[in-house]
């Protein structure tokens, strides 16, 4: 199979992360948890370890998730306590956009910068309007999972702390792909990954960085403190109620290792050389519209397309019965299609990985060339 | 022989402390503390062997990861000798 989807998950891994997980189920015990458990408890640091040298943090920073759904969660409920309005960018996903409509009853207001793709400083300016009409809170994805559009975050944190206003950043789409040191930011307050995207860890895991206090959105056993009526009052225990997923750690631990040598900046690099191969393979044929950055930096390895007359939907089962998967519709970010202009009919994503070839991408163009003439 | 034990306000904090003392050749390893030196039930720290404890306390210090409580066996014992 050719597999374009990694902006969903990563399929190919590198070896070593199904090796861990492999060991991790014959050898870990509950970590924390009595004294067979010292393998797990070295897994856990391992990887705690790991992460914070990726992103410029400490290990007691990074607090194990199941996802980046969960992640994200932790972070809205955090800071939406108390608060009145909070301020997302236009290519949010669902989860970013969910947890803070669910909390609209409680009277909190949700304004969302509109800026037009691939346009970084119109989305600063826009920015900096709504910073202006006051906000508790703002949390900006990264890059968009839909267009690949690479937000200015490092900016967008600068202007944030002038404004007194703590971000959180969603960083599904370039953890593993895009360098973020967290101890350069001045108003990240948390940034929320998967472990099984461009981290090339398993499925069920995810990371919390947090830069300052967080409430937890799960409570019970922790292996310490046991008397104590709440959850620990430090991090990372404190939101870790439960037994933690030891094996898929063990394999992110991994997959991180495999990021930290090849570097976000050559991963991003071989991503974005498939993705300028697949342009070039597609600038003959008309009838494919693809959503591309004029310039490089701000776009990751994800692109959008369409073919015209076709439903992007109708294009994706073409080529998955030919034994190419993408992704097609509205990619849980209903959002940033409708700030992009393409909520009517979807697009077609494709999104490779560090271990996607020259030779997948030429195949790829000639199969939807063909699927788009026909 | 690990005859003292620092007390750490958690696991992750703990396997920290550790991975510090490894670091500056001090021989360490977490331990789950006796239910009687954790007041909140259920904690961990590091052990360390007496000879070494001011050395490991600096070090620690230094890392700004000190201990919260220091304590070391006495008879049959653990005695408080220091935070």
């Amino acid at each position: 199979m050719i597999y374009f989807d990694s902006a969903a998950t990563t399929l190919r891994k590198p070896p070593e992360v199904a090796r861990a997980v492999m060991r991790a189920m014959h050898e870990s015990a509950n970590a924390g948890r009595g004294e067979g458990s010292s393998y797990a408890d070295s897994v856990l640091i391992d990887c705690r370890k790991e992460a914070a040298a990726l992103f410029g943090a400490s290990p007691e920073q990074v607090a194990f998730c199941f996802n980046a759904t969960h992640a994200l969660n932790i972070a809205i409920n955090t800071l939406a306590r108390g608060a009145r309005r909070c301020v997302i960018s236009g290519y949010e996903h669902n989860a970013v956009r969910r947890p803070l409509l669910s909390l609209r009853d409680a009277g909190l207001e949700t304004a969302v910068v509109r800026s037009p793709l691939f346009e970084p400083e119109f989305f600063l300016y826009e920015l900096e309007r709504e910073l202006e009409r006051g906000a508790d809170f703002a949390v900006i994805t990264h890059v968009s999972n839909v267009f690949g559009f690479v937000l200015p975050i490092e900016r967008a944190d600068a202007m944030c702390a002038e404004h007194g206003v703590p971000l959180i950043i969603d960083a599904s789409q370039s953890a593993g792909c895009i360098s973020l040191d967290l101890s350069k930011l001045g108003a990240a307050r948390f940034v929320a990954m998967p472990g099984h995207k461009g981290l090339y860890g398993p499925q069920g895991t995810g990371l919390l960085i947090c830069l300052g206090d967080a409430e937890p959105l799960m409570y019970g056993g922790t292996g310490q403190d046991s008397r104590s009526e709440g959850m620990p009052d430090y991090l990372p225990e404190r939101l870790e109620a439960g037994t933690q997923n030891t094996h898929g750690i063990a394999g992110l631990t991994e997959g991180i290792r495999f990021v930290r040598s090849r570097t976000p900046e050559g991963i991003l690099a071989h991503e974005q050389a498939m993705l300028r191969r697949i342009l070039r393979g597609l600038e003959s044929c008309p009838p494919i519209k693809t959503y591309d950055a004029p310039h490089l930096f701000c776009q990751s390895g994800v692109l959008s397309m369409e073919v015209r007359g076709k439903a992007s939907e109708e294009v994706a089962e073409a080529l998955a019965a030919q034994g190419i998967a993408t992704r097609a519709g509205l990619h849980c970010a209903p959002l940033a299609h409708e700030t992009a202009g393409t909520s009517e009919r979807g697009t077609l994503r494709v999104s490779p990985s560090a271990f996607s070839t020259p030779r997948e991408a030429d195949i790829f163009c000639e199969r939807i060339i063909r699927i788009a003439r026909n | 022989m690990a005859d003292c034990l620092f007390t750490s306000r958690g696991q992750t904090r703990a396997q920290l402390m550790v991975s510090a003392l490894k670091a500056a050749g001090i021989g360490a390893s977490t331990r789950k503390l006796p239910l009687k030196l954790a007041n909140e039930g259920c904690a961990y720290g590091v052990a360390v062997a007496e000879n070494d404890r001011e050395r490991a306390l600096r070090t620690l210090r230094l890392e700004g990861l000190p201990p919260r409580r220091v304590y070391c066996e006495r008879g049959y014992d653990w005695t408080e000798v220091g935070r």
